[in-house]
C-alpha cells in the first residue's frame, strides 16, 4: 500500500478519491448548512487537490 | 448593494487566472498542480473581499466537481478507445491505409487533424474531438504536443454551429432576439468570424508542418476546404443554423478524399526536417502493401462505430426523444453573495443524459472495437487488463485537474468575479469596445472550456454592451460567438484532454505556450475587424 502511494498512480488516485468524496459533504454542507459537514467537506476537496501540489513542491526541493 | 466594478476588484478577479497561466506557461506546471492554488486564490478572493458566504463556496465546488465528473465521462472512454486501437496494434495500418488515401504527408495531418476533428465536432463536440482527434495524429507519426495543438485549431472554428448548432442556440435563447433578421444577420456575422478561424487553422497546420513550403503545398486543400466549411457554413446558416456545421462538415470529408486523387497530392511528399513529425521507427516505404491482416478499414472499426452511433441517435429526433429519459444531476438552491450577486436555483443542474452522452457513444464504440479486435485475434491474451490499467493510469491524473480547474472557475463564476472581469474590462474600454468584445467570448471559454457557457454567460451581457455604446447589435453578438469558438483552443479542460489521450500529461503549460500567442492574434484580428467596420460604417 505505502509502495502504491509512493507512485505517481497511486497519488492521483488517492487525491481524486478525496476530491470525489468531498462532493457529498459540500452538497449536503451547502444544501443544509451545517457547519460540520462543511469542515469534513472542505478537508476533503483541500487534501485531495493540495496532494499533487505537495508532490511537485517536494520534487522541486528535492 | 451591487458588485463594485473597480479596478481593485478587477485586479483580484484577474488574479486567479493570470497566476494559473503564470504557473502552466512560465513555470510549466501541469494542470493538476496549478488548478488548485488558481482554486485557493478565487476562494480566499471570493470570501474575504466578495463577500461570499461559505454555503455558496460549497455549492459551486459541488457544481465544479458534478461538471468534472461529467467531462471525466468523456475523458475516459475516449482513452479507452485509443488504448484498445494501440492494444490491437491498429495505428500501424490505420497509418500505411492512410498512404492510400493519400501518399502526401500534409494532406493526412489535414484529413485527420482538420477535417476529420471538425466532422466529430460538428455531431458530437464536449471535447470529443480533441481526445479522439490528437491520438489518431499520433498514429500517423506527430508528435503527441503538435497533435493535441493540431486537433485543438482543427475543432474550434466548428464550436457555434456545431453539436448541432447548441452554442448558437443557446446565445439566442440568452439574448432573447426573435427578430428574424436580426437572427440572420447575427448568423452571418457569427459564422464570419468562424470562417476567419477555419482558414487560420488550416493554414497554421500547414505552417507548423513544413514552414513556407507546407503553406504552398497546402494551400489548394486549405482553400477549398476552408471554402466548404467557412463559406458553405456561412451561406448554409441563413436557411438553417441547427445543420450549417454539420452538413459542410460532412461535404469536406468527402471531398477531401477527392483531393487525395488530384495531381496536387497523389504523389508522395514529406517535409523532412518538420518539427512537427517523430518518423523514428515508421520510415515509409512507398511501395510497401496494407498489412494482410488488418485493413485502414478494420483499423478505424471504432471511429466508424462512434460516427454511425452518433449519427444515428443524434440526427433521428425519435430515437433522441427516446433515450433521454434518462437524466442524472441534482437540484442546488439559490445562492446570494453580500453584494447582490445571485446564483439562481436549478432543478436539475448540469443533467448527464446517459443514453445520449458523448460518453455513451465513445464507450460503445470501444467495446465495439475491442471485440471486433479479439474476434479478430489482434488483442493478446491479458489484453483487456492490460487496456484497463493503462486506461485509469491516463485518467486518474486527468481528473484531478479537470476537477480543480472547473472548480476554480465555478467559485470565479458564483462569487461574482467573472462578471466583474467582464463589466470592468467593457467599461475601461468603452471607445475601443469592438475590439474587446471577441476577447469577452474568449475569456467565457477559458473559463468554462464550452461557447455554448460562454455564450449563456457573457451573451445578455454583450447584448446590453452594444445597446448602450449604440454599436451594431449582430455584428457584437457574433463576435461573442467567435470568440467563444476560438477560445475553446485555450479552453484548459479542452487542453487537458488532448495531453491526456495523447499521454502527455503535465505538459500542459507546454501546450499553452505555443497556442496562445496566435489564438490571442486571431481574436485581436476579428476585433480590430469589428471596431473598422464600426469606424467607417457606424
Amino acid at each position: 500500500m505505502g509502495k502504491w502511494l509512493k507512485t505517481q498512480f497511486g497519488q492521483y488516485t488517492l487525491a481524486s478519491t478525496l476530491v470525489l468524496l468531498s462532493f457529498p459533504f459540500l452538497y449536503l454542507a451547502g444544501t443544509r448548512g451545517q457547519v460540520g459537514l462543511l469542515i469534513v467537506a472542505f478537508i476533503l476537496l483541500g487534501l485531495g487537490m493540495v496532494y499533487p501540489l505537495i508532490g511537485l513542491l517536494y520534487k522541486i526541493n528535492k | 448593494m451591487s458588485l463594485p466594478i473597480t479596478l481593485n476588484y478587477w485586479l483580484l478577479a484577474l488574479l486567479p487566472i493570470v497566476v494559473l497561466m503564470l504557473l502552466m506557461v512560465k513555470f510549466r506546471w501541469g494542470a493538476a498542480e496549478a488548478a488548485p492554488v488558481g482554486v485557493i486564490i478565487a476562494l480566499v478572493s471570493g470570501v474575504v473581499f466578495y463577500k461570499a458566504p461559505w454555503d455558496l463556496i460549497a455549492l459551486e465546488s459541488a457544481k465544479g466537481i458534478w461538471n468534472g465528473i461529467a467531462v471525466l465521462t468523456v475523458v475516459l472512454p475516449a482513452i479507452l478507445i485509443y488504448e484498445v486501437t494501440n492494444e490491437a496494434k491498429a495505428f500501424e495500418p490505420f497509418r500505411k491505409g492512410m498512404q492510400k488515401f493519400s501518399p502526401n504527408e500534409l494532406l493526412q495531418i489535414l484529413a485527420i487533424g482538420w477535417v476529420f476533428v471538425s466532422f466529430l465536432q460538428g455531431v458530437t463536440g464536449f471535447g470529443v474531438p480533441v481526445a479522439v482527434g490528437a491520438p489518431l495524429l499520433v498514429g500517423i507519426g506527430v508528435t503527441p504536443l503538435w497533435a493535441v495543438i493540431i486537433s485543438l485549431y482543427g475543432q474550434a472554428w466548428a464550436n457555434t454551429f456545431g453539436t448541432l448548432a447548441v452554442a448558437w442556440d443557446a446565445l439566442i435563447l440568452q439574448t432573447g432576439i426573435s427578430d428574424p433578421a436580426l437572427i440572420k444577420a447575427t448568423a452571418l456575422w457569427a459564422s464570419g468570424f468562424n470562417w476567419l478561424i477555419n482558414i487560420a487553422a488550416g493554414i497554421l497546420i500547414c505552417y507548423f508542418y513544413g514552414g513556407r513550403k507546407g503553406l504552398k503545398t497546402g494551400l489548394p486543400a486549405v482553400l477549398i476546404i476552408s471554402l466548404i466549411h467557412g463559406g458553405g457554413q456561412m451561406l448554409f446558416s441563413q436557411a438553417n443554423p441547427t445543420l450549417a456545421n454539420f452538413v459542410m462538415a460532412c461535404i469536406a470529408l468527402a471531398v477531401v478524399f477527392l483531393l487525395g486523387k488530384t495531381s496536387w497530392y497523389n504523389k508522395p511528399y514529406q517535409e523532412p526536417d518538420s518539427m512537427i513529425m517523430d518518423r523514428k521507427g515508421r520510415e515509409v516505404d512507398w511501395d510497401e502493401k496494407v498489412d494482410k491482416e488488418m485493413s485502414l478499414h478494420q483499423a478505424f472499426i471504432p471511429y466508424y462505430a462512434l460516427t454511425f452511433i452518433t449519427l444515428f441517435v443524434l440526427l433521428i429526433k425519435p430515437v433522441e426523444n427516446a433515450l433521454s429519459f434518462l437524466k442524472i444531476g441534482f437540484a442546488f438552491p439559490e445562492t446570494l453573495t453580500a453584494f447582490g450577486h445571485v446564483n439562481k436555483a436549478v432543478q436539475l443542474y448540469s443533467p448527464i443524459t446517459v443514453f445520449t452522452h458523448s460518453g455513451t457513444f465513445l464507450l460503445i464504440a470501444a467495446l465495439i472495437g475491442y471485440f471486433s479486435f479479439k474476434k479478430m485475434g489482434a488483442i493478446a491474451t491479458g489484453g483487456g487488463r492490460r487496456i484497463f490499467l493503462s486506461t485509469m493510469e491516463k485518467v486518474m491524473p486527468a481528473a484531478i485537474a479537470t476537477i480543480g480547474l472547473i472548480v476554480m472557475s465555478k467559485i470565479m463564476d458564483g462569487t461574482g468575479q467573472t462578471v466583474v472581469l467582464a463589466y470592468g474590462t467593457a467599461n475601461a474600454t468603452q471607445a475601443i469596445y469592438p475590439v474587446i468584445a471577441p476577447f469577452i467570448g474568449v475569456l467565457g471559454s477559458f473559463m468554462t472550456s464550452s461557447n455554448m457557457s460562454s455564450n449563456i454567460l457573457f451573451g445578455s451581457f454583450q447584448d446590453t454592451m452594444s445597446s448602450l455604446l449604440g454599436l451594431d447589435r449582430a455584428a457584437i453578438l457574433g463576435a461573442q460567438t467567435g470568440g467563444g469558438a476560438i477560445g475553446s483552443v485555450i479552453a484548459p479542460g479542452k487542453v487537458l484532454l488532448g495531453t491526456t489521450t495523447t499521454g502527455i500529461l503535465g505538459l500542459e503549460g507546454e501546450v499553452m505556450r505555443k497556442i496562445l500567442p496566435p489564438t490571442l492574434l486571431i481574436t485581436g484580428l476579428s476585433g480590430v475587424f469589428l471596431l473598422v467596420f464600426h469606424l467607417i460604417f457606424r
